[in-house]
């Protein structure tokens, strides 16, 4: 039963990438430090994130660079992407925006904090969030011309049937391309509020985001109550459960854009 | 009624350098329906854009009604297009489709309204069934409707179609052309219908232009075109034809239903003896592909009707035509 086998095959896949999140999730609400021992269920290590101003800080961060860079990066990649839906060849433009996506991150990371040091540019809130635009702005790129707004030919349409530029940029080219923007906003909000390695390399000493303010507990585990490991848990559940949302309504989004955009050619 | 008489004048056009139009030259009368038919790659679609204004050409005039508007563009030209995709706005309903351009032209609310349901009711939608309905819910016929419709509602002086039934079932497409043209009559527009379909072509069309490689090489009636095809090109792409060349009468043009199989002395001007190579019933008539050991083609084709005696493959016959069947061509 080759089909049974592959349906076991998929849920054991699906097992280890779930088990481990649902395992810190349910220790979250844990209320023993030790993630190991279940000693009942408590909302106390929630309770003690709502009073730490070190993670409400490292949120706030988190939260401005991602809205920040999620708005520039799409804003960047906006008319790049419409060039790119007027042009039907673009082999090597095309190509150009792929490495940014598959080079090694630690080797972005390197250099762009080679990059900070060499132009003597102070590490900090600024330094995060423009290396965080910068590899942002190839996704969101990729984003919008992979959900094809408004083609040349609806535009043609409008304009024979009348319409200024300006009302076909307000009644066909934003509306259509809504869903790519909406698209690229989310995507990019999540690859930078989640980014570590990035921001690691070009934070400057004393600041922190959420991931790395994980990190430099998880370096400790157990020098506070608020470094033990349910604490982390509860810190970390935060975290996924902000890209879960996004992701989801990112994935809502993707499927409905492409489901109409098939049934709409003639 | 009335309308504006589209002429088009000496157009050529070239992308980056391969030339798409080479040199087009053709009228289309004001009231009537012109048919620009022509093979795949011809560049007919590329003159329906130059004459939308979507594009301009490298050289060359459109005149409408005398009126130079080469550079106008499409919003100011006061023109309908229908869409060989149809190109509806999909994240508009059927309403708000038809309604665009009256829109875009501010128009107060309510003419919008009597306007929209009117186009609806011409091109046979229900308003009070279709009106709100989403564009992707429809079926290929109904929107094709809503493309006319909304081609229709803003009143242009030229309506220009591009191949608007290419993607419609035969019986669909046999209903809808008969609606246009109703429709057309109705309005009394000037109309340029582009096709690569000879028979969708000659249904359509008062007036016909027919393109091959970028030129116009031939317009006029359609019959007048069937009846005195300019060259070899027109003869085989509008109607079917047999082309020979014959000694003293150059290169010329036989129409399959002209050939007489067998024919009675004194019948046929000329007579070839051939062999049956290939019998088609097609319902009325029988076609038959006699091969011939004369002229341009080796085989000739010919149609005769059902009941006009039995042939079969192999079998060895006399094809023979008038003198007056025969077109004479230009090289």
């Amino acid at each position: 039963m080759p089909s049974k086998i592959l349906r076991a095959y998929t849920y054991a896949l699906l097992a280890m990438i779930y088990v481990p999140i649902a395992f810190m999730v349910v220790m979250s609400f844990n209320d023993s430090p030790y993630a190991g021992e279940w000693k009942g269920f408590t909302v106390k290590w929630y309770k003690l994130l709502l009073a730490d101003s070190r993670a409400l800080e490292a949120f706030n961060n988190s939260l401005t660079i991602a809205i920040a860079s999620a708005i520039v990066s799409t804003l960047i990649a906006l008319p790049a992407a419409y060039h790119t839906s007027k042009t039907p060849k673009l082999g090597v433009l095309n190509a150009l925006t792929a490495p940014p996506i598959v080079i090694p991150e630690i080797t972005e990371a390197v250099s762009l904090l080679v990059l900070f040091l060499y132009i003597g540019f102070p590490l900090g809130w600024v330094s995060v969030f423009i290396a965080h635009t910068a590899f942002n702005a190839a996704y969101a790129y990729v984003t919008l011309t992979v959900i094809r707004g408004a083609d040349e030919n609806l535009v043609a349409a409008a304009r024979t049937l009348g319409a200024s530029r300006f009302y076909i940029w307000r009644r066909v080219i934003i509306p259509l391309s809504m869903p790519g923007i909406v698209a690229s906003l989310m995507l990019t909000f999540m690859l930078s509020f989640t980014n570590f390695i990035k921001t690691l390399f070009t934070k400057g000493p004393g600041f922190e985001t959420l991931p790395i303010l994980i990190w430099n507990r998880a370096r400790r585990p157990g020098l506070t109550e608020l470094s033990s490991q349910n604490a982390l848990n509860a810190l970390t559940t935060l975290l996924v459960l902000v890209s879960i949302s996004i992701a989801t309504v990112y994935t809502v989004i993707v499927l409905r854009r492409s489901r109409t955009s098939r049934i709409v050619g003639a | 009624m009335g309308g504006v008489e589209v002429v088009v004048e000496g157009i050529v056009k070239s992308f980056g350098g391969n030339p798409v139009i080479r040199n087009a030259t053709m009228r289309a009368p004001a009231g009537r329906v012109t048919t620009l038919l022509g093979p795949s790659g011809c560049g007919k679609t590329t003159l329906l854009k130059i004459i939308a204004g979507l594009l301009f050409p490298d050289s060359g005039r459109v005149l409408f009604n005398g009126r130079d508007v080469t550079r106008v563009p499409p919003e100011k030209r006061n023109i309908g297009m229908v869409f060989q995709d149809l190109a509806l706005f999909p994240h508009l309903n059927v309403y708000d489709n038809v309604a665009f351009g009256l829109k875009a032209r501010r128009i107060p609310e309510n003419e919008v309204r009597r306007r929209v349901f009117r186009a609806l009711e011409l091109v046979s939608l229900n308003p009070g069934t279709f009106a709100f309905r989403r564009v992707t819910e429809l079926s290929g016929g109904q929107r094709q409707r809503v493309a006319l419709a909304r081609t229709i509602v803003i009143e242009p002086e030229v309506l220009l179609l591009d191949e608007p039934l290419a993607h419609l079932d035969f019986k669909v497409k046999q209903r809808l052309l008969r609606e246009i043209k109703r429709l057309q009559r109705g309005l009394g527009i000037t109309t340029i219908y582009v096709t690569h379909d000879q028979t969708e072509a000659m249904e359509v069309g008062d007036h016909i232009a027919i393109m091959n490689e970028g030129k116009v090489v031939q317009e006029g009636e359609p019959e007048e075109v069937y009846e005195r095809p300019a060259d070899s090109f027109v003869a085989s792409f509008f109607g079917d034809a047999n082309i020979v060349e014959l000694g003293a009468e150059g290169l010329v043009a036989v129409r399959p239903e002209d050939v007489i199989v067998n024919p009675d002395n004194g019948n046929a001007d000329y007579r070839i003896p051939g062999v049956v190579e290939d019998k088609v019933f097609q319902g009325a008539l029988v076609r038959l592909e006699i091969r011939v050991d004369t002229g341009r083609e080796t085989v000739i084709k010919a149609l005769v009707p059902k009941g006009s005696g039995s042939y079969s493959p192999g079998q060895k016959v006399i094809v023979g035509w008038k003198r007056e069947a025969m077109k004479p061509l230009r090289e």
